[in-house]
């Protein structure tokens, strides 16, 4: 079988009540069954009841949000290596997935706002089809306002429109960011980095992560594979002077490592995984699986990496 | 005599009055331990006394053309433990007599322990040179079995009677890594922790596995390593790219923070890479 390689789609569907959505979502999915497409629809029981007495759902998986909307990168990657495995068969990814935008932090309504953006540039080699519906009535304004700038089209009634407003995603990334950082606590553990052993810096993060923030063990693996990276990378692509600093914040432990350089430009900064069957790219986007979150500032001033472990129940001694 | 206790102990760092012990899984093993042997004897400007059970023999671990006086190959042959060592008793005093500080000698136990008629007389010879090893000062002895073509029990009885068995050098070893060779299964033994600081240690070490090996797998062993950063994961998963339609990198004894580390990024991202044995709490004992 030689298909030429499917075209994208990432669509916006805006809906007023069940109607709306169905009028979207049904066409959809039937044209994946009919494709033979793999076809994931990641939505709330009442949607998954609402679509089971509009077609034959047997064929479509369907996935718990709160499992899915749980950690963008691990989610993203997740997404990403069932498109690519469909490609690689000939086939496609048809994701219905329904956004869950309330209770949500303002960063973490952010993080999935740029994981929407991110997903365009991600997921274009594999000819995936994505739609999500947004209800237009318990989404905040600006939220709608923003899925216009992260997807290409939007879908009205039976027709699909490109979105005037869309962004390309580097322009939506780089936005995403503009804020600084909130400044470390006056109390973060500060350390002026010498070019020593890599050893010494785990020891030393290990240490007081253990004994100050209490930290478990399977998280601080992880984060300490992730600092590891970061600060093999400042090490050799940075300029100094290197600082790591650490500190606890209410249910997390963050660590971070600042130096001297400057990143270039329309870096993806880890947002998108690299190719499969290509080894020897682990590399930042696995940071960000390994973390709980990962902020990255770069420009004039120098560089941060900050990394954040999710600490759930875990009372820090001392901060 | 039985040894109630043994020690592993590199073959560089055996030293006077060790009676050492070798079974080796094949001829690159016995290349890399019984040539250490041998190659640190002659640098030393020791006595080395080789026996062999082929007349002729090559002998590992030998640059050149060493000078009769400092190299000794005794032909054993099937004349038998009993004569061999007379022969070897008989080199060791005369060294001792020429003023050697220090006197190696390495003896091929095979064929006597081929033979189950022979295995009295051969237990009772390798006591008399225990006692001989045991009290010097200047004589160490490594003994080898090829463990291919020796029956098991007879391997089981040879390896109680020796206290101290031969492992190999490490390939590198520092503070914070250890690098070993295995031969059975053939590929690295990992110890310790592993980063960019350390790369080109294990770069290197893969390449000498990889060099000498056919096409078969190659084994890590990591039952003691403590960390690995996703760097030395890429160079693992690019070896075994490379190595593409032949038998694959094998993770064995994985620690489970690693296995958590890796079912985090995604095997998907380590084509090549597959998991072996299993990290059990009570590891069997190498030969």
């Amino acid at each position: 079988m030689t298909d030429a390689p499917r075209p994208f789609a990432h669509r916006l569907l805006p809906y007023e009540g069940a109607d709306g959505l169905l009028a979207g979502a049904v066409p959809f999915l039937r044209a994946g069954l009919a494709d033979g497409d793999r076809v994931l629809a990641v939505t709330s029981l009442a949607t998954r009841v609402l679509l089971g007495d509009e077609l034959d759902t047997g064929a479509v998986e369907f996935l718990d949000p709160a499992e899915w909307y749980a950690h963008p990168a691990r989610t993203l990657a997740a997404a990403l290596a069932d498109a690519d495995v469909a490609a690689q068969r000939g086939g496609r990814l048809r994701l219905l997935t329904e956004p869950t935008w309330t209770r949500r932090s303002a960063a973490e309504v952010r993080e999935w706002q740029r994981t929407e953006a991110i997903v365009n540039a991600a997921f274009h080699r594999t000819g995936a089809a994505i739609m999500c519906p947004y209800p237009v009535r318990s989404t905040p304004a600006g939220v709608i306002a923003d899925a216009r700038r992260t997807h290409p089209e939007t879908v009205r009634g039976d027709r699909v429109v490109a979105n005037p407003g869309y962004v390309e995603p580097h322009v939506y990334n780089a936005a995403c960011d503009r804020d600084p950082l909130p400044p470390p606590p006056a109390s973060a553990e500060t350390l002026r980095i010498a070019r020593p052993d890599l050893y010494w810096i785990r020891a030393y993060v290990a240490d007081w992560a253990r004994q100050t923030a209490r930290l478990p063990e399977e998280p601080l693996q992880r984060l300490l594979v992730a600092i590891t990276e970061i600060m093999t990378n400042a090490q050799a692509h940075g300029a100094p002077p290197i600082t790591l600093r650490m500190w606890t914040a209410p249910d997390a432990f963050v660590c971070e490592v600042a130096d001297g350089g400057r990143w270039p430009e329309r870096s993806w900064y880890g947002f998108v995984p690299p190719p499969p069957g290509v080894p020897g790219r682990l590399g930042l986007w696995a940071v960000r699986l390994l973390c709980s979150r990962v902020d990255i500032r770069t420009g004039e001033g120098g560089t941060t990496v900050r990394l954040a472990v999710d600490t759930p129940g875990v009372r820090a001694d001392a901060l | 005599m039985e040894a109630f206790w043994s020690v592993r102990r590199p073959v560089s760092a055996l030293h006077a009055g060790d009676h050492a012990w070798l079974a080796c899984s094949g001829a690159e093993e016995h290349e890399h331990v019984v040539g250490a042997f041998v190659r640190d004897g002659l640098l030393a400007r020791e006595k080395v006394v080789y026996v062999a059970a082929e007349p002729e023999p090559r002998i590992p671990g030998v640059v050149g053309t060493p000078s009769p006086e400092l190299l000794t190959v005794l032909h054993a042959g099937h004349t038998g433990p009993r004569k061999a060592l007379d022969a070897v008793t008989a080199e060791v005093e005369a060294a001792e007599c020429a003023g050697f500080a220090g006197v190696r000698v390495t003896l091929d136990l095979t064929c006597a322990a081929r033979d189950p008629e022979l295995t009295r007389e051969l237990m009772a010879c390798d006591a008399a040179l225990d006692h001989l090893v045991r009290p010097s000062a200047a004589l160490s002895v490594l003994c080898r079995v090829d463990r291919r073509r020796v029956p098991p029990d007879a391997v089981d009885l040879l390896r109680a009677a020796h206290s101290v068995h031969a492992a190999p050098d490490p390939d590198f070893e520092d503070t914070v890594l250890r690098i070993v060779r295995t031969f059975d299964p053939r590929g690295l033994e990992l110890s310790g922790e592993l980063d960019a600081s350390r790369h080109t240690v294990l770069d290197q070490a893969l390449a000498t596995v990889l060099a000498h090996g056919d096409d078969g797998p190659v084994h890590l062993d990591l039952a003691e390593l403590r960390f690995i950063d996703l760097g030395a994961l890429n160079m693992l998963a690019e070896v075994a790219s490379r190595r593409a339609g032949r038998a694959p990198l094998v993770l064995d004894r994985m620690p489970s923070q690693l296995h958590e580390v890796i079912a985090t990024v995604g095997w998907n991202m380590l084509p090549g890479l597959e998991v072996g044995r299993a990290a059990v709490l009570d590891p069997v004992p190498r030969p």
